[in-house]
């Protein structure tokens, strides 16, 4: 029998869990049933890592050590892919094109949703319909009615020069034709579609108790201390999971850019996601090999972020589980 | 609007501003569809020709000629796609919140390498590996089914929403917790009894997401599904255009606007368990 | 009863749960397709729109009536996403038993071994090219061997806009022209059609017309060792070319033009009638016309003038091909040659896929074509008459996909101004050599 002398005030408790548990034979002290409770929660995941994901995986890191196209078996060329890769222009612009988007897109996008999530939490009449309204522009995601309208809206005769004029600016660019303006057009996109984390944030903000609120304001605090002091610090953790979640889609982003340029990347490659770069040498070209070694080149990239991101977090998120 | 005490009529200019914000950004979100819906009732040659929201001719064409323009009509693939996604909620909701209860609740050994791998499993674009888990989904003979669809789902690869949730459970004090322990709950009836209740905003999220997500994946439902009985929405919708041929936009405007639908249906019916939010009377002080 | 630990049988019951849910999904799941019966299950994968899976549906209908041991199950997907589909397919050990294939394409499935060699069944008549065109099915031969039968063929074309050509009124639309005279006549149309609208698209990305370009001056865009054909002078002069056009006007402005590359054809210049001219593919003129209130026309591609080779050449719709390892190859070689011949089967797929190769189904189908498609078939006859088509011998190897998206990008590129002819011709030429290296 394992006591626990930190928890004296268990104690009482702990003995009689151990005395049935002696009656049942089995050993386990009370950290052995957390370990075996945190392996048996996590069986399922274990089993898809395993079985789905670990395998294609190091499948994938294998093949990018290969030249590979599909249609027969792989050639070994070692680290042939990735000394390419550094020498070639169109990567390097997909990975600018990629930066350029990641850290435009995702914190103007969670300004958004935050505020927007802010304002609807107010308890306003129709709430439900507006949330439903704002979370419209993510149901219809990576449609290709999306990108017909996206292309109409953007062109030269399109409905943004229309308001443009309205204000006296007479403007004739076509943006989404444009080198220097397509990739602005698809930022606007990514930010359109806001509705994902400000649900999350909702979700969040309905998660903080109204008592702190009731008791701060019985406290004198105005709105902007309540937000200050009681809204954001509790919503930290959300914050910080829209922040890495965004910024890990956002370095994959996909189907904006596939869509609105046709596959091409265009114009002039000036939409050229990394992902679509990716498509296009993998199951375009055929090069899968090159095409794997990528990938892991961006899940790489994606990871120094993300940890970067996480180490910064112990200096703003507050989680409400930590025992003092 | 972030000072001490307004005035009333401050507040009544605030609010007013504010509805105004909101309707405004409401249009800018709503403006797609409005267009949408407005070409399906186009013919397809006055689409791309006439500028304008109001067709200059009406016709339900596109909704009747679309509805049956493959083998079979759309209710099967309307009907699959359901298949599939509520397969896939019930898998993740399960699966991930059971990963989840372990990251943030539990401790056990090698943790934190399990969360790294787990959120590892995030950042590798899918396009990539696809093309081995089909050569192992072609092996166990799944392919042309659901199950390379469900399945993985059932067993938490969405490492996304593991995340999410364990973000949500570790913002629920602990105090219900050590209460419950010392009521002599077990793991398993704290996870079902108290975390599950507590993080039903982030579970019917999680439900939203995957719903929405699976409904409107086309790459790996193109992939796995090879006869049409099996296609699902957006399989089928692909097949309405086509570079070499003649496309039929107003019939894909059309069955775009009725799988809105669903999507729809579904996001309005669990956002209630977004508002009801969290019932936390329970914690002391 | 306290319960202090793990119930193992509820952790059973979780995992009988799931097991149970898992094989009700495999019921739920589509058919696998395999019945008991002596049935031979044949698959073909082939990409088009719902229009043409109808055709192709009512073409196997037939075949499975009078072949009753046989059953052919059809799928069908976008251009694109068949290549990817198809190549994944492959990878995973399973390729469909007949596959339509694309001429860009055919040279690396027939290097991987993964066609059938169609000779014997040619030779043994189960596939009858008695009467099909010697011209297309030259064009569509690897390494001198036929590895698909071509289902239609079509000419390179200038689609243009009936509409705007009457309503611009600046003279009868000559029978044939120059590529200058074409600059010229396309000029004269911008100026009277005035603002937004121009005389042609720009077609300096398009690597078709390209191609008639470098066929004029007597070469081809590749040679038969797998190099390129087309010179740097070639693609500065290309270039050169249709900048002296957007200077004119006769060209749309290359926003424009950009715009148009990103959709398919609803982008076009011509649909959205900011050109009058549009370059590209006999066969299309139904998808064009389908999208458009004004009348589409068809006319020959400019020529390279006195002196020049004719450049258009009757090019392979699509094939219809045998995977190499399908276990029913007098079956599949038998639905070849049946799509072919069979006058049902001609009347079922019509001319949706392109001009049918043989004189018999031609001359089936004549009297029930439409308007457009009598358009289409009067225009590939006339091309074939006129002499200013030659074949083209040569195959276009493997990265011959990769060099037509650098020209679409480096033409673009110099229409912006962002590099010189010069340096843009330079950058596609080795771009060009180095996606043939790569393959």
């Amino acid at each position: 029998m394992i006591r626990n002398p930190e928890r004296p005030a268990r104690k009482e408790a702990q003995e009689i869990r151990q005395e049935v548990k002696r009656s049942r034979g089995l050993k386990l002290s009370s950290e052995g049933k957390e370990n075996l409770a945190g392996y048996l929660f996590l069986l399922p995941w274990f089993a898809g890592l395993i079985l789905l994901t670990a395998g294609p995986m190091i499948s994938s890191l294998y093949l990018s050590f290969t030249n590979f196209d599909l249609l027969s078996a792989p050639v070994w060329v070692g680290l042939q892919n990735y000394l390419a890769m550094f020498q070639d222009l169109r990567w390097l612009n997909a990975v600018k094109v990629t930066l350029i988007y990641v850290f435009l897109s995702v914190p103007l996008k969670m300004v958004f949703a935050l505020a927007l999530a802010m304002l609807l939490n107010r308890g306003l009449r129709g709430l439900a319909i507006y949330r439903a309204v704002y979370y419209v522009p993510s149901l219809l995601g990576g449609s290709v009615a999306i990108a017909i309208l996206w292309r109409q809206i953007f062109d030269t005769s399109g409905l943004v020069n229309q308001v443009l004029g309205w204000v006296g600016i007479k403007s004739a660019t076509s943006w989404i034709s444009s080198p220097n303006y397509a990739l602005g057009t698809l930022i606007i996109l990514a930010v359109w579609q806001f509705g994902s984390p400000m649900i999350i944030f909702l979700a969040g903000l309905k998660q903080i108790p109204m008592e702190y609120y009731e008791a701060a304001t019985t406290d004198g605090a105005g709105k902007l201390n309540r937000f200050w002091h009681i809204t954001l610090p509790l919503l930290t953790p959300i914050v910080f999971f829209n922040m890495i979640l965004q910024m890990v889609g956002a370095f994959q982003a996909f189907t904006p850019a596939f869509i609105v340029s046709g596959g091409t990347g265009g114009p002039v490659d000036s939409t050229l996601f990394y992902t679509l770069y990716i498509y296009q040498e993998g199951f375009g070209n055929l090069h899968m090999g090159y095409a794997s070694a990528m990938a892991w080149i961006l899940l790489i990239a994606i990871a120094l972020f993300t940890t970067i991101a996480f180490l910064s977090s112990r200096y703003w998120v507050f989680y409400q589980d930590e025992r003092k | 609007m972030l000072q001490g005490l307004p005035s009333k009529e401050q507040r009544g200019w605030t609010r007013l501003l504010i509805h105004i914000i909101i309707i405004a950004v409401a249009l800018l979100m709503v403006y797609p569809v409005i267009w949408l819906l407005s070409a399906s009732f186009k013919p397809t040659s006055e689409i791309f020709t006439s500028a304008g929201l109001l067709p200059k001719v009406w016709t339900l064409d596109n909704y009747f000629q679309g509805w049956t323009a493959l083998d079979y009509s759309f209710d099967t693939f309307f009907a699959n796609s359901f298949i599939v996604c509520l397969g896939a909620v019930v898998g993740n909701v399960i699966s991930c919140s059971m990963a989840a209860y372990a990251f943030a609740r539990l401790r056990f050994k090698f943790k934190a390498l399990w969360f790294a791998l787990m959120l590892g499993t995030i950042m590798l674009p899918y396009n990539v590996i696809v093309v081995p888990q089909y050569v192992l989904f072609k092996d166990l003979g799944w392919v042309n089914s659901f199950l390379p669809l469900i399945v993985p789902k059932f067993l938490a690869t969405d490492a996304f929403f593991i995340f999410l949730l364990i973000q949500f459970i570790r913002g629920i004090p602990r105090d219900l917790d050590d209460a419950a322990k010392i009521d002599g709950c077990n793991h398993l009836t704290m996870y079902i009894r108290i975390i599950l209740p507590l993080a039903s905003p982030a579970l019917a999220t999680t439900a939203i997401f995957t719903f929405i997500w699976t409904w409107s994946d086309f790459f790996t439902q193109l992939i796995f599904l090879d006869d049409q009985s099996v296609y699902t929405v957006p399989v089928a919708l692909r097949t309405f255009l086509d570079s070499t041929g003649v496309s039929s936009y107003g019939q894909l405007f059309a069955i775009s606007v009725l799988s809105l639908i669903p999507i729809f249906g579904f996001f309005i019916a669990f956002q209630r368990l977004l508002i009801e939010g969290v019932a936390t009377s329970g914690i002391k002080g | 009863m306290m319960k202090a630990t793990y119930n193992r049988r509820q952790v059973l019951q979780m995992g009988a749960a799931s097991a149970a849910g898992l094989s009700f999904l495999a019921a739920c799941g589509g058919s696998g397709g395999s019945s008991t019966t002596a049935t031979k299950h044949l698959q073909l994968f082939f990409w088009g729109t719902t229009s043409r899976d109808k055709l192709t549906r009512q073409a196997i209908q037939l075949f499975d009536q009078k072949h009753p041991d046989v059953k052919i199950t059809s799928q069908f997907t976008d251009f694109n996403s068949y290549w990817n589909k198809l190549s994944t397919q492959i990878a995973g050990g399973g390729a469909p038993d007949l596959i339509q294939m694309d001429m860009r394409y055919i040279a690396q499935y027939v290097k991987k071994g993964l066609l059938l060699d169609l000779t014997d069944p040619i030779a043994k008549k189960t596939i009858d090219l008695s009467d099909f065109d010697q011209t297309l099915l030259k064009g569509s031969l690897v390494n001198g061997k036929s590895y698909g039968i071509p289902l239609g063929g079509n000419y390179q074309a200038q689609l243009y806009d009936q509409d705007l050509i009457a309503k611009a009124n600046v003279g009868e639309l000559p029978a044939t022209f120059t590529w200058d005279e074409f600059g010229t006549y396309c000029a004269k149309l911008a100026k009277a059609l005035g603002k937004g609208v121009w005389g042609t698209a720009d077609e300096s990305t398009n690597i078709t017309a390209f191609e008639l370009w470098t066929r004029q001056h007597g070469r081809d865009l590749y040679t038969t060792d797998g190099k390129l054909g087309f010179t740097q002078q070639d693609v500065s002069d290309w270039f050169t070319y249709w900048s002296g056009l957007r200077k004119s006007g006769a060209c749309v402005p290359i926003e424009i033009a950009a715009g148009a590359m990103t959709g398919g054809t609803p982008t076009t210049n011509l649909v959205k009638g900011q050109a009058v001219f549009n370059l590209t593919l006999s066969n299309l003129v139904d998808a064009f016309q389908a999208l458009m209130q004004h009348k589409v026309g068809i006319h020959m591609t400019p020529t390279g003038g006195t002196g020049a080779q004719p450049g258009m050449y009757l090019k392979t719709s699509q094939l219809l091909s045998v995977s190499a390892t399908t276990k029913y190859v007098s079956d599949s070689t038998s639905f070849v040659g049946f799509l072919i011949n069979d006058p049902g089967a001609i009347k079922a797929i019509n001319v949706e896929r392109g001009i049918p190769g043989s004189a018999k189904a031609k001359a089936l189908l004549q009297p029930t074509l439409t308007p457009s498609q009598q358009l289409v078939l009067s225009y590939v006859n006339s091309v074939t008459q006129s002499g200013n088509a030659r074949p083209k011998e040569v195959l276009d190897p493997a990265g011959a996909g990769a060099i037509e998206q650098s020209l679409m990008r480096t033409a673009q590129a110099v229409g912006f101004g962002k590099t010189s002819i010069a340096d843009g011709a330079k950058s596609f030429y080795a771009d060009a050599q180095k996606a043939l290296s790569q393959g």
